[in-house]
């Protein structure tokens, strides 16, 4: 009798179970990959997608739709309309957002629906187009697959070089409710049939457009972020004073004939801040070893290192001032300064806290690199 | 009155099942709620609230010491007489199955929301309720065993969260106590119910095979709810800015959820599926302790036909009651006082009375 019981209880609380109630064919389900943002003259939100095609019949492998509304979510209402199947967003890959709509407005709020959503994908990878979204359908993918994986796959090997910061959906929610950083996000330039990852986009507090960075600067940014995941590719050019020999036939102030470039990592990285005089001061102490991967110029590497040192620590440190007066120009913070300030001068902090750009950018920042060339490959 | 229980708990098994009631639905939010208050010194917090509950909990030991044989609710109408006694008894049942009912409730919400959206509420309810039923209808020793299991079987989840680690940024930990104790202090009221469990000692304590260690074992359980929530208040705080845990209803899984291997995606899902076995912990010893005091005040023979009632009770409201995000926080809300008085003004008071008892009687003896 009890097992009898215990059959049928079981039996009926398999019945209640859905099971393939709400199965889904791949080849039915419309999976954008990569999901663009636009804004037309009248600031609808224009969503741009492409998605992989499973059917067999179908000649094209990828899919592109377009849709224009007030905002994500009805667009994704649209596009359901438009797509042969269910609209899946959960497996985004990157988030393509254009230039020109984040000069224009704040982007963030339209996201919204990702955040919101436990579906969804925050770990696509969040980037600035410039160019129209509409090129995206243009670029040729013959060679490259998928679309969305393609970019997503650029933009990884990009950050692996240190051409460009790496910020996920969900990394860029995060910069925009702190108020001690800056957004930054990935830049790419779509530009005929093809696209490249150019550098960073910085966005103001407001979530605007302020300024790009290019690939040599995105290098340097990640120094000062401490971004260590990979090493710091930079190039270096060789000044006239250093005592190497140029070749017969070639004029020593020939540009080709002067190059080096060396991978980075941080050994020590230290920020010491001060507050004096009405400014904040902040002094980057940064300890570097340096693999030297080319150098196009005969040089003594036994007797000479030193030198080739400091000229690496010179130009580091005249490319790093460099670009952070370009940051206060713009009234920026990625590099998250503000971060220090709350931790070491919290009673200050919290006067600028919501000025805290503008604050910045009149600190006095200074960059002190110390860089040690640990070995030179297997060529002198 | 003994319950028809056969075999005694060790141990482990007495400190898991508290430990495992203390673990609940708060591991979840609780880097949000404590935050509200305390901000980035939350840590603070949850080591006072950690101090308040142990004292709480040897308060409990030192109660159960002088009755070495009985639960609470055998403790209850010597103390405070038939009536008073009964009143009390029935208040704590009351306590113990709304407790109960609202984990249960959320934690069938939260998966719901997160990972069966489609699937009816009644199914789920149904589902979930089968283990349920099965080991409060086997008792206290069954509920230890299940305990030990829980422990094992997922240890491993506080340690997935240290993945998400790689972008933190330490520094938002600092300045300590900038604005003053005051907001830590306060932030000490959101850390207790979290630990709200140790409770269960009332009713585990005669059970314990080795008395002596009743001390070690409670001590023991708050502790590694303590660990628990530290660590996600730590990283919760280093890896989200104040401003942002904030925005999260639960900190925790938005913490799980930029976490990607390359052959698993959505590591959340996984992390609650398991955490529902977790959950049912909480749901169960409030389930038994209510059960335990209606028997109490029925008969013992009532105990298996009550079980029944109250299972198929919550399985029918799922048709009736409709759980929304306030409903939940509510339901969530209310526990918390209800947890306040019962678990902490409730303890001190019978603290209280046990000792004056206990002076009059060594007067008396005199």
């Amino acid at each position: 009798m009890k097992r009898w019981c215990h059959a049928i209880l079981v039996c009926l609380s398999l019945l209640t179970l859905t099971g393939c109630g709400d199965q889904l064919y791949l080849e039915n389900a419309d999976i954008p990959l990569s999901v663009g943002l636009d804004m037309d003259d009248e600031g609808n939100i224009i969503v741009v997608y492409s998605s992989p095609v499973f059917h067999e019949e179908a000649s094209k492998k990828t899919h592109f739709e377009q849709s224009t509304a007030l905002s994500f979510r009805q667009n994704r209402k649209l596009l359901n309309s438009q797509s042969q199947g269910n609209v899946i967003a959960g497996k985004i890959q990157n988030l393509i957002i254009s230039k020109q709509m984040l000069k224009r407005i704040n982007a963030f709020p339209i996201l919204d629906v990702i955040f919101r959503d436990p579906k969804s994908e925050i770990n696509a990878r969040a980037l600035v187009v410039d160019g129209s979204l509409e090129d995206l359908q243009n670029i040729s993918m013959e060679d490259k697959g998928r679309l969305g994986i393609a970019i997503r796959d650029t933009i990884d090997a990009a950050h692996q070089v240190s051409s460009t910061v790496l910020t996920r959906v969900i990394d860029f929610r995060g910069q925009m409710l702190d108020n001690r950083v800056t957004p930054y996000l990935t830049e790419m330039r779509i530009r005929g049939q093809d696209y490249a990852i150019t550098g960073t986009a910085l966005l103001n507090k407001d979530g605007k457009y302020a300024t790009s960075l290019d690939q040599n600067e995105s290098s340097l940014l990640l120094l000062l972020q401490h971004q260590t995941e990979y090493p710091l590719q930079l190039p270096f050019t060789a000044p006239l004073q250093l005592p190497f020999t140029t070749p017969p036939n070639m004029a020593p102030s020939d540009p080709t004939m002067s190059q080096m470039n060396v991978s980075l990592t941080i050994n020590r990285y230290k920020i010491s801040s001060d507050y004096a005089q009405g400014r904040f001061h902040f002094e980057f102490q940064v300890d570097l070893t340096a693999n030297l991967s080319e150098r196009t110029f005969p040089f003594d590497m036994k007797t000479e290192r030193r030198k080739l040192e400091q000229v690496i620590e010179k130009q580091l440190q005249q490319k790093l001032e460099r670009l952070i007066a370009k940051i206060q120009h713009h009234r920026l913070d990625p590099m998250g300064l503000g971060r220090v300030a709350q931790a070491y001068h919290y009673p200050i902090w919290k006067q600028v806290q919501n000025n805290w750009p503008e604050t910045l950018a009149k600190a006095d920042i200074r960059v002190t690199p110390h860089v040690t060339i640990k070995s030179y490959g297997i060529t002198f | 009155m003994e319950m028809p229980e056969k075999g005694r708990l060790s141990l482990s098994q007495f400190t898991f099942t508290i430990y495992k009631t203390q673990v609940g639905i708060a591991v979840l939010s609780i880097a949000r709620e404590v935050g509200q208050y305390a901000g980035r010194d939350s840590w603070i917090s949850i080591l006072i609230g950690w101090l308040i509950t142990m004292v709480f909990s040897l308060l409990i030991i030192n109660i159960m010491k002088k009755h070495p044989d009985k639960t609470l609710f055998d403790i209850l109408p010597i103390y405070f007489g038939k009536w008073l006694g009964g009143a009390f008894t029935l208040v704590w049942a009351a306590y113990g199955l709304y407790a109960s009912f609202s984990t249960f409730y959320a934690t069938l919400f939260l998966i719901q929301v997160w990972i069966l959206p489609n699937t009816p509420t009644f199914s789920l309810y149904v589902l979930f309720l089968i283990p349920v039923y099965m080991l409060c209808r086997h008792g206290i020793i069954a509920i230890g065993h299940y305990s030990d299991f829980v422990y094992l079987f997922c240890s491993w989840m506080p340690m997935l969260l240290l993945f998400s680690v790689h972008d933190a940024h330490w520094l938002n930990l600092l300045p300590i106590a900038a604005e003053g104790w005051l907001p830590i202090i306060t932030g000490v009221q959101s850390t207790l119910p979290p630990f709200l469990g140790f409770e269960m000692a009332f009713i585990l304590y005669p059970y314990l095979q080795e008395k002596k260690k009743a001390t070690k074992g409670v001590l023991i359980a708050s502790t590694l709810s303590m660990m628990v929530y530290l660590l996600v208040i730590i990283l919760a705080n280093i890896i989200f800015s104040d401003k942002e845990i904030q925005t999260w209803i639960w900190p925790t899984l938005a913490l799980l959820k930029p976490i990607q291997f390359a052959f698993l995606e959505r590591l959340e899902i996984l992390f609650l599926s398991f955490y529902t076995i977790i959950q049912l912990m909480t749901v169960i010893p409030y389930l038994y302790l209510a059960l335990r005091g209606l028997t109490q005040l029925t008969r013992k023979s009532a105990y298996h036909p009550l079980l029944l009632f109250m299972v198929a009770a919550i399985a029918v409201s799922s048709l009736f009651v409709d759980m929304t995000n306030e409903r939940i926080e509510r339901f969530l809300d209310w526990l918390s006082h209800a947890g306040l008085v019962m678990a902490f003004g409730f303890v001190a008071f019978l603290w209280t009375v046990s000792q004056l008892r206990h002076l009059i009687q060594r007067r008396r003896a005199m």
